[in-house]
């Protein structure tokens, strides 16, 4: 909602900030206004601003990272000191406690509250509800502080994510709680893991970091696909629900016309046509790519079979660029206890294989891109398959050596023999 | 800062590592543990041992990494099984097994790792 002009932070007389002034023009919310509010209550967020407007008018960074744990637990607090600490006494140490987040970040008033709270006692009281890393962040607390606010959160039931060269806490979309395109549970997928691999989260021993995140389908609201090394997307085999009813009732109202251009044409894999009021789907051919269902969404649905996709290795720069996650297991059920054991042994042989030969500071995503993914699929005991593509293929030509004729090292003089494919061998499968 | 250790004063820096690595003795590594409210036991000093050794060997500090590969490789043969010894490790060495030996055998304060996010 736009704010009237007046609405801005108004200004406190320690303020002088004419460069961070400029990000409250505009319709938007705006974390100065936000913070130019509460440096009233507290006097550490007004230096905070001060700080943070010489580092844009300086464009230089003032905060040097340090190392600091709570007994017990090797991460979780992103220990941070101001270099400018004798010009702002009060952010001489200003750490950050990641917290981890329930899933699919539903909260009750009252435990918001709760953590506002405690926040608020020990430290600063700024909260970042959630970035890329999916935890809730609390910010601005002093060595003292750090250790309090820790006892506090845990005595009230909240626990400390991850941080370092670990498995980060994990992430999920509202899944079945909120939303029918959910093809599992994903809220029960992240709460289980998180306890399996508690362990994992709170002493970093990897590598490097690992990140899962889980989505119910593949609209990816949780950004599995970009922002996790193991992306857990819900999907599911055989042929999608469609009610034909509903369907005749859509394009009843909106016409044909429309549905051609926003479903038929804008399917990736062209599989969608149309005979007479009927949508026909080719289910061989459909990706499970979610256009046709959000747009016709009362008409179609997700199939019975339901289960999830894992993929493997997105990742920011750092010794490859930035990549994008892969196909790793094509089709896995979640439903049962068995289910879940089974996944959990999956990533406990990936694991075993990245950890005792990858390099420092590798992720997986570059572990497999050095050692190849037939290397790794070796290592971890797992089948390799055709959909395990990283990107398309872009020649057309492809050398299978089973199918060629026999003699290669044939003269040069003979007439190239003619293979020709035997009809039946397409019409196998279905 | 500086702690005495019989009859000499050692300097230490805020959190209790060496200013001079030169200074380091078994009896200054115990008077560190007493700093810090640790019991040494045997555990704890092959473990402080193994630090110094590997130190030498490579310039570098063991992280928990190689301590769960090497030593808690020993331990069953699966992944989840190394990571009993961590668990034994934090045991030892409530907050931060890692940067508490170095501290204990005279190395050089760990780094912050340089990605937090
Ligand atoms: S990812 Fe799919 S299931 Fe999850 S909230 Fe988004 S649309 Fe719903
Ligand atoms: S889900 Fe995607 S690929 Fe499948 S039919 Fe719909 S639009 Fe086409």
């Amino acid at each position: 909602m736009a704010k009237k002009k007046d609405d801005k932070g108004t200004n406190n007389p320690g303020l002088n900030t004419p460069l961070l002034d400029e990000l409250e023009a505009g319709p938007w919310p705006s974390f100065v206004s936000d913070l130019k509010q509460w440096s009233k209550t507290k006097p550490q967020v007004a230096q905070l601003l001060n700080q943070l407007e010489e580092s844009y008018e300086n464009r230089w960074n003032y905060w040097t990272g340090t190392v600091l744990n709570v007994s017990g637990y090797g991460g979780g607090v992103i220990a941070r000191l101001s270099d400018k600490a004798d010009k702002y006494p009060d952010l001489a140490e200003f750490h950050t406690i990641r917290i981890i987040p329930p899933p699919g970040f539903v909260y009750s008033t009252e435990r918001l509250r709760n953590l506002a709270d405690i926040c608020e006692k020990h430290g600063a009281g700024i909260l970042q509800l959630h970035g890329l890393t999916g935890d809730a962040l609390a910010l601005g607390f002093d060595n003292e502080g750090t250790f309090a606010a820790a006892e506090d959160l845990m005595a009230n039931g909240w626990d400390l994510g991850g941080s370092g060269a670990a498995l980060r806490s994990l992430q999920c979309c509202v899944g079945q709680a909120r939303c029918e395109m959910a093809c599992f549970d994903t809220m029960k997928t992240s709460r289980f893991l998180t306890n399996h691999y508690i362990d994992f989260l709170h002493r970093p021993e990897f590598m490097y970091k690992f990140k899962i995140k889980i989505s119910g389908c593949a609209n990816d609201c949780a950004n599995a696909m970009i922002g996790s090394d193991m992306p857990i997307i819900g999907t599911w085999r055989g042929p999608m629900q469609i009610d034909h009813e509903k369907v005749a009732e859509y394009i009843e109202e909106k016409g044909v016309e429309h549905v051609i251009d926003n479903v038929i044409t804008r399917c990736p894999t062209h599989c969608i046509s149309l005979k007479g009021k009927e949508l026909v789907i080719d289910d061989e051919n459909c990706v499970r790519c979610m256009h046709c269902i959000n747009v016709m969404h009362k008409a179609l649905k997700p199939g019975k079979d339901q289960g999830v996709t894992i993929c493997l290795g997105a990742k920011r720069t750092l010794k490859i660029g930035d990549t994008m996650s892969s196909v790793i297991v094509p089709f896995l059920k979640l439903e049962t206890d068995e289910d879940f054991e089974n996944l959990t042994d999956l990533i406990d042989r990936m694991w075993e294989f990245w950890n005792d030969n990858g390099m420092d500071h590798e992720r997986i995503g570059e572990f497999i891109a050095r050692v190849g993914l037939g290397t790794f699929l070796e290592g971890c005991g797992i089948e390799p398959d055709p959909r395990m593509v990283q990107s398309t293929r872009t020649s057309p030509y492809i050398n299978f050596e089973e199918l060629a004729p026999g003699d290669f090292e044939g003269e040069q003089t003979q007439q190239p023999k003619v293979w020709n494919r035997e009809p039946e061998s397409r019409e196998s499968s279905s | 800062m500086a702690i005495e250790v019989n009859g000499k004063m050692i300097e230490i820096d805020e959190e209790g590592f060496l200013v001079d690595r030169d200074d380091w003795s078994e009896e200054v590594s115990e008077a560190i543990a007493n700093r810090d409210g640790i019991d040494l036991k045997d555990e704890h000093v092959g473990l402080i041992d193994y630090f110094r050794d590997y130190y030498e060997e490579h310039q570098v500090h063991p992280t928990m990494h190689v301590l769960v590969q090497r030593i808690g490789g020993k331990i069953g043969k699966k992944f989840r099984e190394h990571k009993e010894y961590e668990k034994f490790l934090y045991m030892l060495f409530p907050s931060d097994p890692v940067s508490e030996l170095c501290k204990l055998a005279g190395l050089p304060k760990p780094l912050p790792s340089e990605h937090d996010g």
